[in-house]
């Protein structure tokens, strides 16, 4: 077995608190079903004015993407035509308020001027930099690095107590421990650079002395990666990133794909155990593995809605958008718009597989989709290989999507024969 | 850009020629085209799509590699019926 040192799980249960007061801010206690109002809402018209929050009816303000932003108009797009489109007009509806006022210095807070935010060949250079540590043939250097000890050494950590609580002592760990561990921290400083993802200065002090190490002499990670990626600018110069700009992209990922994951494996595994034939069919097939996830996906996606900046007036899907205005884009309505999905609000790992919306689209599509593909098939692969009967305890509750810009399940409580 | 010619199979047991450009500048590597017909895209060194020789993947899964494809750098297009 694996001599991986397990992470403290009173203190996960702190940091991973669904309702902590970091995740009140994206709406956190929201636990109505959104859907149904965003059905709605995409009957009346594909895009409306106003935020998404706002549209279901929510008056406390709401931090996210392209939020609050209170001097910009507002707009939010439902259908799958209206959310696609605008995912691929990265002219008109750009990734910051600054490529349409310049002068703008409100900003993404800590992450103007990374990846995210970048625009036209400046975004498309420092892409092709990263994009191949991120491919699906890296998916398995990933693993092996990264997530399948993590992933033993948990389950080992539960297997003789016949119970656990999967959504914060399972899901929520792996995603955690393969990105701190691809830029070299050892797991047992995980947590204290999860405390940190709020407060990217102090994330940079974790990635300082291990950019120098790595700089003198590269190992087999992310961070060497970075340190030696080289590219070419318009005058045929050959450039290397700066610290300053590695700590940037450092920052954005574990940012962008420590929760992101967490939850949608939450949310993935929460419908497979509330559908015990579905589980047992995965369980015998696991062909149906990806199909699972894939609709998962689609059908609850973890953050169903990004922010464009829209630097053109245009009249988008029946609704005239100034200049200077900030778009919604709704995906988790355009996941279930009936006109591209028979019985969209139906959990069918059996449908034929159609791309969604979930890891956005256009050039600022999700970089590290194969890697949670990857984290989450390995992690629910595990589960369902060593935990024979797995099923939700009939004694607990169970478990329940909560959130709004960032959804997930609360707890997953399950029993298992040990 | 470069064109990659691959027979798939439709429905009855027909078979068509199709051919699938792959715009170089416009792909970013994504992979999405490998996640909805892996039998037929792999990446190259540069991480830019290219088919394999090879390919068995259904009409459908290509045509949704296609649409999937979030820069459009895909093209697919029918040569002749067989
Ligand atoms: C299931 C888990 C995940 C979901 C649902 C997800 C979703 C998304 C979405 C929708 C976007 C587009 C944002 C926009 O439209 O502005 C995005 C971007 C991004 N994601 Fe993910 N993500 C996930 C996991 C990850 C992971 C594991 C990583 C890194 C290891 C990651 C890194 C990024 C980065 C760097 C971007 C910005 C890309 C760019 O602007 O070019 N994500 N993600
Ligand atoms: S989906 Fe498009 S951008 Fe992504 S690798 Fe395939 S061709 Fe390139």
């Amino acid at each position: 077995m694996s001599e991986q040192p397990v992470l403290d799980r009173g203190r996960m249960r702190e940091l991973f608190d669904l309702r902590n007061s970091i995740v009140m801010f994206t709406g956190g206690n929201y636990t109505d079903d959104p859907y149904p109002i965003w059905h709605e809402l995409r009957e009346q018209a594909a895009v409306h004015p106003g935020t998404p929050h706002e549209l279901n009816g929510i008056e406390d303000d709401l931090f996210f993407h392209g939020l609050p932003f209170p001097e910009w108009p507002h707009f939010t797009a439902f259908s799958w035509a209206a959310c696609d489109e605008a995912y691929r007009d990265d002219v008109v509806f750009t990734s910051s308020a600054t490529a349409v006022d310049p002068e703008y210095e409100g900003g993404l807070r800590g992450y103007e001027s990374s990846l995210l935010t970048m625009g036209g060949a400046e975004h498309r250079r420092y892409r092709s930099l990263v994009q191949p540590s991120f491919v699906p043939a890296k998916a398995q250097w990933w693993i092996a690095n990264w997530m399948q000890a993590t992933v033993d050494a948990l389950i080992d950590a539960i297997l003789e107590e016949g119970r656990a609580e999967l959504n914060v002592d399972f899901c929520a760990a792996i995603p955690l421990i393969t990105i701190t561990g691809s830029f070299g921290i050892p797991v047992d400083q995980a947590l204290d650079v999860r405390e940190t993802v709020s407060e990217p200065k102090r994330m940079v002090e974790f990635l300082v002395p291990i950019v120098e190490a790595r700089r003198n002499q590269p190992a087999d990670d992310l961070i060497s990666v970075l340190v030696e990626a080289e590219y070419t600018d318009e005058n045929g110069k050959t450039h290397r990133l700066s610290d300053r700009e590695i700590y940037s992209f450092a920052t954005l990922l574990l940012a962008a794909g420590s929760g992101t994951t967490w939850k949608q494996m939450g949310i993935t595994l929460a419908a497979l155990l509330q559908r015990p034939d579905v589980l047992a069919a995965v369980r015998d097939d696991r062909s149906l593995l990806k199909p699972a996830i894939e609709e998962s996906l689609r059908w609850m996606p973890t953050d169903p809605a990004f922010a464009r900046w829209v630097a053109e007036d245009i009249d988008f899907h029946g609704t005239h958008i100034p200049r200077g205005s900030i778009l919604h884009i709704n995906l988790g309505a355009a996941n279930r718009d009936p006109s591209r999905w028979d019985r969209p609000d139906e959990y069918d790992i059996y449908r034929s597989l159609k791309p969604s919306l979930a890891f956005g689209s256009g050039p600022h599509v999700c970089l590290g989709m194969h890697v949670a593909r990857a984290e989450m098939t390995t992690g629910i692969g595990a589960l369902l290989d060593r935990l024979p009967n797995l099923r939700l305890d009939p004694d607990a509750e169970p478990p329940r999507p909560l959130g709004f810009y960032e959804r997930g399940v609360m707890e997953i409580p399950v029993v298992f024969d040990a | 850009m470069i064109s990659f010619i691959l027979n798939l199979f439709l429905l009855e047991d027909d078979v068509a020629t199709w051919s699938i450009d792959i715009d170089r500048e416009s792909c970013i590597g994504s992979g999405v085209c490998l996640v909805y017909a892996p039998n037929t895209f792999v990446h190259d060194d540069d991480a830019k799509a290219v088919v394999v020789d090879g390919a068995t993947d259904d009409l459908e899964s290509v045509q949704n590699a296609v649409q999937g494809c979030p820069t459009r750098a895909l093209r697919l297009i029918v040569e002749e019926e067989v």
